[in-house]
């Protein structure tokens, strides 16, 4: 056997080793955006220092963001899923550039939020994640100043403006605030707010400073999760700025998340992990509880409009006919009866204050349930479902709370 | 990459078009590369991502490549699967994730394929590191000697060493597993 025999065995042998199994196309797609947005930063923050402005990216040293980006990659995971469905939207051209300029209703406003939402994460710093929540906060005013063309695309903007606000509102709760941000913040919301009040014709809500007053436990199919945001059995919740995301989640999963409950009520993701043979037999009873069905919550009312409740940062619009029974003003405790529509979407077909038996010391959550919470939910000690009547046995930590009262 | 200087100049201006062809063009090499070091897709997949990061992240500091754009890439790649080996050191190489593309329909000449591929993965996973990382660069993704020794941080004379030394391994292994017939020995 010759050397060059030796050799071209020596080739198919790495010609064989060519032959690696493929990257996954999503995952290589949302890695792509993620380099572009982040040398858009870079592009932002190098003409910021050329103007004499503070030199947000430039702070942290690299091995800081990278330990950042290495903590972000299981987010980035998910991420991929949402890409897969705007690249499964926008697969009939090269659309995703053009999504920015998109309003709500526009077939590319997904694209559009969910390339922010690439950029929420890649943020390297609380006060770059503020800086970007205050900026697509203004996005969304702009888009309803753009005056969107009928009465459901204006809704729609308005919802996603009061989403932009609660998400401005949450970035309070971040402990690695500048002063400066800190300010800047406190000083944009009171501007939202005002120009929110505005819109509706309303007065600016005026809402309690946060502060953690508690926490609390929830079971539920994940139905969507993004950078900053899950929603649950129909419900959206905020990610805390640190939240923790310990699994790789993807919708219909079912999850167990650790909420954190502000002083105003508002509850934020602390903690998301999937739920581990805890839930048993409740997720099918959930389901059929909360499609084409009626649900109560109960919360502390944000906002309220001609259109639309905000409770514990989730806007519900109004249903047709739909009765307000009391004069509510925002910092109410309210009680809202909910028609789960087909599509999941829920709509306020009643709202009053909450008296003190209805309340039972809950000021957060949803999908309190009087009637069908009589299944052992060792473990749970959560939000969901809560029995008011029943003396069960297998009580656990809901019923304490409800003793409590 | 037929215009390196060009995207690395445009690079260092943070132009976003100029990050998104590099990925583009090197995406793909620079995910097999890794891929045939740590054996894993979805390790190879984070790793091959941090590595654009690094990019972006250290031409906006300033401290990007400033002439080998594609040796600084596999430069920093080889540094992430180092780190990642030092990480996992309990693992090894093997088992390899063996989602192959179909790229053959005759069941028995993929099954071929899939052996020849994992004997000659298995040899590879028996070199040293440095061993493996300069066979891998040189003649599996086709950077010179030269690159190679940046890649590396030593000197070409070095990388010749490594490669013969290599080869001499890879081709002993790559016996004993039955790839070559004893007869070539």
């Amino acid at each position: 056997m010759t050397r060059k025999d030796d050799f071209d065995l020596l080739a198919q042998a790495f010609e064989s080793l060519k032959d690696v199994p493929p990257p996954s196309p999503v995952r290589r797609e949302a890695g792509r955006r993620v380099v572009i947005a982040r040398a858009e930063q870079w592009q932002i923050a190098r003409a910021n220092r050329s103007n004499g402005a503070a030199p947000h990216l430039a702070g942290p040293s690299i091995w800081k963001a990278t330990d950042r980006f290495t903590d972000n990659l299981r987010r980035f995971r998910m991420v991929a899923v949402i890409v897969a469905v705007i690249l499964a939207i926008g697969a009939a051209g090269g659309v995703f550039f053009a999504a920015d300029a998109s309003s709500p209703g526009d077939l590319l406003y997904p694209l559009d939020q969910a390339a922010e939402r690439v950029r929420l994460t890649l943020a390297r710093d609380d006060d770059a994640t503020a800086r970007l929540q205050i900026k697509f906060a203004n996005e969304r005013l702009r888009e309803i100043e753009q005056g969107p063309d009928d009465d459901a695309r204006r809704q729609q903007a308005l919802d996603a403006f009061d989403q932009a606000i609660a998400s401005v509102e949450a970035l309070l709760a971040l402990e690695g605030l500048s002063p400066e941000s800190r300010a800047a913040i406190e000083a944009q919301l009171a501007a939202l707010r005002e120009a929110r009040a505005a819109l509706a014709g309303d007065a600016p809500a005026q809402l309690p400073a946060p502060g953690v007053s508690g926490e609390r436990e929830i079971f539920g199919t994940l139905q969507a999760i993004s950078a900053d945001r899950v929603t649950v059995d129909g419900v959206t919740y905020l990610l805390a700025p640190n939240a923790q995301i310990k699994d790789a989640l993807s919708p219909g999963d079912v999850v167990k998340v650790h909420l954190t409950v502000l002083a105003d009520g508002r509850l934020l993701v602390r903690e998301i992990e999937l739920a581990r043979d805890r839930r048993g037999g409740d997720d099918d009873r959930d389901d059929d509880r909360n499609r084409g069905n009626e649900i109560e919550i109960f919360g502390t009312l944000q906002a309220i409009s001609g259109s639309s409740v905000t409770i514990d940062g989730v806007t519900y619009p109004f249903a047709q006919n739909a009765e307000i029974k009391d004069t509510l003003s925002p910092g109410d405790v309210v009680k809202v009866h909910l028609t789960v529509l087909a599509d999941g979407t829920r709509v306020v077909r009643e709202i009053e204050l909450a008296r003190d038996r209805d309340r039972s010391g809950r000021s957060g959550g949803d999908d309190r349930d009087d009637d069908d919470d009589d299944d052992d939910r060792s473990g749970r000690s959560g939000s969901d479902d809560r029995d008011d009547d029943r003396d069960d046995d297998d009580r656990d930590d809901d019923d304490d709370d409800d003793d409590d009262d | 990459l037929d215009d390196e200087r060009e995207l690395l100049q445009r690079s260092s201006t943070l132009d976003p078009s100029a990050f998104a062809a590099i990925y583009d063009a090197l995406y793909g090499p620079l995910y097999r590369y890794i891929y045939n070091q740590v054996g894993h897709v979805e390790t190879a997949e984070d790793l091959v991502d941090e590595v654009f990061v690094r990019l972006v992240d250290r031409t906006g500091e300033g401290r990007g490549p400033q002439k080998h754009l594609r040796a600084w890439l596999y430069r920093v790649a080889h540094n992430l699967v180092v780190d990642e080996a030092r990480r996992s050191a309990h693992r090894s190489h093997l088992p390899l994730d063996e989602r192959l593309p179909d790229g053959e329909p005759d069941p028995s000449a993929q099954a071929e394929r899939r052996i020849a591929r994992q004997q000659a993965q298995q040899a590879l996973a028996l070199l040293t590191d440095q061993q493996r990382a300069a066979v891998s660069l040189r003649y599996l993704e086709g950077l010179a000697n030269e690159e190679v020794a940046q890649v590396l941080g030593i000197t070409a004379g070095g990388v010749k060493r490594l490669l013969r030394r290599g080869l001499a391994a890879l081709r002993t292994h790559l016996v004993h597993l039955g790839t070559l017939s004893e007869e070539v020995t």
